[in-house]
């Protein structure tokens, strides 16, 4: 075997370039050229990746060594940069020490950009580093492509708009030239020919108008489309994101770029966009008329333009920070906001409110300084931009006076002229506005891409096939951690018959609930697989698969909304008899009965106005309603008092007749009717058996019934 | 077994001397040096061949309140501070601890960009170069008396000592980025 990783902290931890290698069945870490260890792997168990805090080493396993690992023999330290390819390495010799095989290193995980050498983060598909500038233009425009049409409509409408508008000083200039200044060159109906021209101009004016609400009008229908299809698009993915991801996130920060962001978005593209439009075309309209009429006096007003945007591109980058730092305190702000709402209970009973109104008095005030300073900026820089830009109008005054007194141009061009160029300052003036609406819609759009292009860690198999649960549930060999070089499971070898009821035992932190989570796939191990009727569960489709699997959670969570919604939330087709038996079987029907809207009885947020016991019985209602062919029941009684329990214990107990089940419970007495007693100890399946033989062979499940039976003699 | 009976007497939960915390001292407590170079301990008069240090409270009290733990992550005794032991023992104490902690001092910015949320960092730590991208500033930054860590994408971590005893440059560079 041949291969080589990096590592990159000396044994004194201090940073060094090093190649950790495996060459034969030696093992080589060396940097500068020194060799700082040479092992052969002859007589290693394994070899332990550890990771601490910004940093980890791995660590060989001798053969005779004891639980403790004392006589391990470190083999480097690495800073948690190299950890992707040091677990990797890791994973390549345990398996050839294991099974003897051969494998190469699997780089597919490995965060690291190609091109900059930098790491980018967990979920994201490519360099952000290395992207082009233009990638968030093409992103909105990929997203824009269906309202394609709809946007060349607009285009056209502002096009005749500006048409309108740019031809009215002209009529103006004809006005005063021909039939003011010099009355004797008109016809003898003067009046009449100035009515005519007052018409004109007013009926182009309308005709400009009508042209522009029409677009705008349009506009506003295209930006609502778009912000709604992206507030469904990131919706929508995070609903399809693994929990490992969601959990990431806080609920305040993923609330924001569903509602506030899509809604900047919006705003920007019904209001600047079409705007944006409209001051192009317009500027290239009446850039082509100034020029007509005199090439010096456009030269002239065009000669502050290059600096102001040398001005404004400058400005840019520090505009964004700027506006990113005001996301970051609003989003913080929001966390907390929702955080206190949510937990009001907790605030309440500790009697901390004017604790949380000083910490959310303080992220606000925070939140505040940055907006009030951002404006400031721009309150100081805008006038000096606009008025720099400006500039241009008093040289067409001097210069313009000149040429009318030389008889190079007419009054009526000089007059002309000046009412062009407020139109042309007009898309000048907006562009010096551009950095700070840019700045916030860019900030907007990365936060909203970012979610949308979050890469699905637990995708569906590309042709998947359908979910059949008529058979057994295998796990074969399975290793699985949440960070793949720490593994919480490992060689989990299990076959579960159709129709069993597995209960799974140990002491907390062992596994039992990282198993359940590979059930529902949640997670894919990292190796082995899981076979559901021989079918790898990764091949079956993940929607039908959860359709035909039910979960009670010892944390039941209920919507807002009636008992009925609630239990039907499990099949909303379901009929009110269904519902009723449904509830009937999770003995919560009495209950429902005794309230005076029955099962209309609307539910406060997180189910608080029913107790614990009634909680869990809607939910267990919910999943009798789906008629599961696999039920997961976590730890679904544990929070109850005996008597609800007992309730809770005969509703379960005619659920899971017949139907595989995978059943967690600390009490160990919840799990007397299953059918094998599975007991996880430091991730690995330590005992197997029913409750009368893992009570015989005296080991941990032994000693766990025992320290049982000591706390509930203190309970009687 | 007694651990259970105890837990579940509400009395002595509640009882002010139940908050009381017994922390190993230098009279009970002796680390040495295996000659696999681990840390080992005598605790009570137990002799545990590999312990492990962590520290409760990494940010604010980095010298106090250091759980020793076996292998096995079974708690062994708590350090409440590292002084109140000899300096040959505090050596070993922290020369364990920088094990485990790996938080490199930056002393100088380099650049800072900030690209599609990302915040891509070039410092200097001493001579050494180093580059690390840091994703949501707000939740990857642990404050800490003048100075804060920030957290990179995976999981490094890297020190800002005083913020207001940081060159003037850097420091222009890096305001900014932070709360």
């Amino acid at each position: 075997m041949n291969i080589s990783v990096k590592f990159d902290l000396s044994p004194d931890g201090e940073y060094c370039d090093g190649i950790l290698s495996l060459i034969g069945e030696e093992i080589t870490a060396k940097f500068d050229e020194k060799i700082i260890f040479c092992v052969s792997i002859k007589g290693v168990r394994e070899i332990v990746l550890r990771t601490y805090v910004g940093c980890g080493m791995i660590e060989l396993v001798p053969e005779d060594s004891s639980d403790n690992m004392d006589n391990s023999i470190e083999v480097c330290r690495f800073s948690l940069s190299c950890v992707d390819e040091v677990g990797e390495f890791c994973k390549v010799i345990n398996h050839y020490l294991k099974y003897n095989e051969e494998t190469d290193i699997n780089t597919s995980g490995f965060r690291v950009c190609p091109k900059c050498g930098r790491h980018y983060a967990k979920g994201v598909n490519t360099c952000l580093f290395c992207v082009e500038k233009s990638y968030l233009i093409k992103k909105l425009a990929t997203i824009s492509k269906p309202y394609i049409s709809w946007l060349l409509f607009c285009g056209l409408f502002v096009l005749l708009s500006s048409a309108c508008s740019a031809l009215i000083p002209v009529l103006n200039k004809n006005l005063i030239d021909n039939y003011l200044i010099n009355p004797e060159l008109s016809s003898n109906n003067t009046v009449v020919q100035i009515i005519k021209y007052v018409g004109i101009i007013a009926l182009f004016q309308i005709m400009a108008k009508l042209f522009g609400a029409i677009s705008n009008r349009r506009a506003n229908k295209i930006g609502g489309s778009i912000s709604n299809d992206l507030r469904i698009m990131v919706y929508d993915k995070t609903q399809r994101l693994s929990v490992s991801s969601v959990a990431g996130k806080t609920s305040g920060d993923l609330m924001k770029r569903i509602s506030r962001d899509t809604e900047i978005v919006k705003n920007f593209i019904t209001e600047q966009g079409i705007y944006a439009l409209e001051k192009v075309i317009m500027f290239i309209v009446i850039l082509v008329v100034l020029l007509k009429i005199s090439p010096l006096l456009t030269a002239i007003i065009l000669v502050p333009v290059p600096a102001v945007m040398f001005a404004i591109s400058k400005y840019w980058s520090k505009i964004r920070v700027r506006y990113e730092k005001q996301w970051r305190s609003d989003s913080r702000a929001n966390s907390i906001l929702h955080d206190i709402i949510k937990g009001i209970r907790v605030v309440k009973t500790f009697g901390s409110e004017k604790r949380e109104i000083e910490k959310f008095a303080y992220a606000s005030k925070k939140l505040a300084d940055i907006s009030v300073s951002n404006e400031h900026v721009w309150a100081v820089v805008f006038p000096f931009l606009t008025l720099f830009m400006g500039i241009g109008e008093f040289l067409v005054i001097y210069f313009g006076g000149r040429m009318v007194i030389s008889g190079t141009i007419s009054i009526g061009e000089l007059l002309a002229f000046n009412l062009y160029l407020a139109y042309i300052y007009q898309p000048l003036r907006w562009m010096t506005t551009l950095p700070r609406r840019l700045g916030e819609v860019t900030t907007s759009l990365i936060k909203i891409f970012e979610i949308i292009d979050e890469k699905h860690e637990i995708a569906d198999a590309e042709n998947p096939v359908p979910a059949d649960l008529n058979g057994d549930i295998v796990f074969k060999n399975v290793q699985f951690g949440y960070k793949p070089y720490e593994p919480v499971l490992r060689d989990i070898n299990l076959n579960v018959k159709q129709g069993e009821m597995i209960g799974l035992v140990g002491h907390s932190g062992a596994g039992k609930s990282t198993l359940i989570n590979l059930v529902l796939r949640l997670y894919d191990p990292d190796s082995g697989e899981i076979l559901i009727n021989n079918t790898n569960i990764k091949q079956i489709s993940q929607t039908e698969y959860r359709e035909k699997v039910g979960v009670v959670f010892q944390e039941t969570f209920l919507f807002s909304g009636s008992i009925y919604d609630n239990i039907a939330y499990a099949k909303p087709s379901a009929k009110p008899s269904e519902i009723i038996a449904a509830a009937k079987a999770a003995n919560a029907h009495d209950f429902i009965m005794n309230l005076s809207d029955g099962y209309n009885t609307i539910i406060g947020e997180d189910g608080h106005t029913l107790s614990g016991g009634e909680r869990q019985r809607v939910s267990i209602a919910r999943a009798v309603l789906r008629n599961p062919e696999l039920l997961i029941l976590d730890e679904a009684t544990s929070a109850l008092d005996p008597n609800t329990e007992e309730a809770i214990q005969d509703a379960l107990s005619r659920l899971v007749k017949g139907r595989t089940t995978f059943a967690i419970a600390h009490r160990l007495s919840t799990l007397r009717n299953a059918t094998r007693l599975i007991v996880i100890e430091k991730g690995k399946i330590a005992e197997t058996g029913t409750h009368d033989e893992l009570l015989k062979q005296n080991g941990i499940y032994a000693s766990l019934v025992s320290a049982q039976r000591e706390t509930s003699k203190l309970e009687n | 077994m007694n651990e259970v009976k105890n837990s579940d007497n509400y009395s002595e939960i509640i009882s002010p001397d139940s908050l009381k915390t017994d922390y190993v001292t230098a009279e009970n407590c002796r680390f040495f040096e295996t000659p696999s170079g681990f840390l080992g301990a005598e605790i009570n008069g137990n002799t545990y061949r590999r312990v492990i240090l962590s520290r409760a409270l990494p940010l604010t009290m980095p010298d106090k309140y250091i759980c020793i733990t076996d292998v096995e992550k079974n708690e062994l005794g708590i350090i409440e501070d590292i002084s109140y032991f000899t300096e040959e023992q505090q050596k070993l104490i922290n020369g364990e601890l920088s094990q485990r902690y790996f938080c490199p001092v930056i002393t100088e910015i380099l650049s800072i960009k900030e690209k599609f949320g990302n915040f891509y960092f070039d410092v200097k730590i001493g001579n050494y170069k180093k580059n690390f991208t840091v994703k949501n500033l707000n939740k990857n930054i642990r404050y800490h008396g003048e100075g804060f860590d920030l957290i990179d994408v995976d999981g490094s971590r890297y020190r800002i000592l005083d913020f207001d005893k940081f060159p003037s440059k850097s420091r222009r560079k890096l305001e900014p980025y932070i709360y």
